[in-house]
C-alpha cells in the first residue's frame, strides 16, 4: 500500500500525508517538487499533448512532462506541504491523469450507498459548502472538493479536506476543527475518511434562485453543463468517452437561495435524489 | 457515406445520440429519428438507404425524408463529422 490522492501515489510532500489515504501500491506515481525563486515568471501558460509550463493562480509556475511522473513547482514564497497538496496538486493530478488517458473535471463529488455523484458549480457557486454540510450534518464522505478524476466509470478520492472562503460560508457549519489557510482567506475542514474510489452514478448542477428546484437534466442538454467543467479541454485530450459516459447517467440542476435554510432544504433534496 | 471515425465519440442515450467531436469540443445532441439515421453513418450508408430508412419507419412521404435527411447530412458536413463530405455534397446535387 501506499499514500496519495486522486489515485496517484504522492511523495515529496511528507508534511501533508494526514489529507491523504491509503492507496494500491500499483497507483502510479507523481513526485513533487517544490522550489523558491525570486523571479517567478509570469508567462502565459503553455500546455500541449507532452509538456506543460502553467502560471498558477495566486502566484507560482508548475511545469510537468508526460510520463515523467513529476511535478515541478515554482513559487516565489514557499508554500507549506499542505497547500501544495490542496489546492496546488489539482491541476498537476488532472495533467497527470489526462496524459494517462483518464478524465479530469474542475467538480467535486460525494459518495452514497449507491455510487459517486458529480457536484458542478461556477465559481461562488458555493460547491464546498453544500460538500461540507453534507459531510457534517448528512455524514455524506466527501470524496474531493476541488477535482473530479474519472478513471473507468469511477470518480478517484482526492485529498480529505476542503476550504471554506472566511466571508459567508463559515457561519453556516459548525467548524470549530477548521484552520486559517491560504493567507487568512479560507478555513480548512479535515474530511472523514471516503472509499478510494466509487462508481459516478450521477451529477447534480448547483445554481443560485430565489426558491429551490430540483429539475432532471434532459440527455441532449448534458453535455452542455458537463463540458465547461472539462479541464484542459482545448489542449488534452483525457477520455471523451467517460465525459459521455457521465452524460447517459441522470444530471439534476439544484436552485436554491443563499443561507442556511437554502442550503438545509437543497442539501436534502439532494440526498434524496441520488438515495 | 459514414461518419468520421477518428475523434469522434457518440453514446446512445434514452434513444438520442450524444456526440463529442474531440478535435473541436464541438458537442451534438440527436433525436430520436435522427439517432436512426446516426446508426446507418456510423457503419457506412448511402442518401438513399436514410432516405428509405425514414419512409420505412416513420411512414413518411419520400419528399419530406429526402429534405430531412439533406438537412441532417448538411448539418454533419458543416460540423466536420462526416468522413467522405464531397461525397455528400455530390449527392445533394
Amino acid at each position: 500500500m501506499t499514500l496519495g490522492v486522486y489515485g496517484l501515489d504522492v511523495t515529496g510532500l511528507p508534511k501533508a500525508e494526514r489529507w491523504m489515504r491509503t492507496l494500491p501500491a500499483s497507483a502510479p506515481r507523481l513526485r513533487v517538487e517544490k522550489t523558491d525563486s525570486a523571479t517567478t515568471s509570469t508567462q502565459d501558460s503553455r500546455l500541449n499533448r507532452t509538456e506543460a509550463d502553467l502560471r498558477l493562480l495566486g502566484g507560482g509556475r508548475l511545469r510537468m512532462r508526460r510520463g515523467d511522473g513529476r511535478a515541478v513547482f515554482t513559487f516565489a514564497e514557499l508554500p507549506g506541504d499542505d497547500d501544495v497538496l490542496h489546492p496546488y496538486l489539482a491541476p498537476a493530478a488532472a495533467l497527470a491523469q489526462l496524459w494517462a488517458g483518464n478524465e479530469a473535471l474542475h467538480s467535486g463529488a460525494f459518495a452514497t450507498p449507491a455510487g459517486a455523484v458529480a457536484l458542478l458549480a461556477e465559481k461562488e457557486g458555493g460547491k464546498s459548502t453544500m460538500l461540507a454540510w453534507l459531510s457534517a450534518e448528512h455524514r455524506i464522505a466527501v470524496l474531493s472538493d476541488d477535482l473530479v478524476v474519472l478513471r473507468r466509470g469511477s470518480v478517484l478520492s482526492g485529498p480529505r479536506c476542503l476550504d471554506l472562503r472566511r466571508a459567508g460560508d463559515l457561519g453556516l457549519l459548525d467548524v470549530e476543527a477548521a484552520h486559517v489557510v491560504r493567507n487568512r482567506d479560507r478555513r480548512r475542514i479535515t474530511l472523514p475518511d471516503a472509499p478510494a474510489q466509487a462508481p459516478l452514478i450521477g451529477t447534480a448542477v448547483l445554481r443560485w434562485d430565489r426558491r429551490m428546484r430540483l429539475e432532471a437534466v434532459a440527455p441532449a442538454d448534458r453535455l452542455r453543463e458537463l463540458l465547461p467543467h472539462r479541464m484542459y479541454r482545448h489542449r488534452v485530450s483525457g477520455d471523451p468517452r467517460a465525459i459521455l459516459k457521465a452524460a447517459a447517467l441522470p444530471m439534476v440542476i439544484l436552485a436554491r437561495p443563499r443561507g442556511e435554510a437554502g442550503l438545509r432544504n437543497a442539501a436534502t433534496a439532494l440526498t434524496d435524489y441520488f438515495s | 457515406m459514414r461518419l468520421r471515425s477518428d475523434d469522434l465519440h457518440w453514446q446512445a442515450v434514452e434513444g438520442e445520440v450524444l456526440a463529442l467531436d474531440a478535435r473541436t469540443q464541438v458537442y451534438l445532441a440527436v433525436n430520436k429519428s435522427g439517432a436512426v439515421l446516426w446508426d446507418l453513418l456510423a457503419r457506412g450508408t448511402s442518401r438513399a438507404e436514410l432516405i428509405e430508412r425514414l419512409v420505412s419507419q416513420y411512414d413518411l412521404a419520400p419528399d419530406r425524408a429526402a429534405g430531412d435527411v439533406d438537412r441532417i447530412l448538411n448539418e454533419l458536413s458543416a460540423k466536420g463529422l462526416l468522413a467522405d463530405a464531397e461525397r455528400v455534397v455530390g449527392a445533394r446535387t
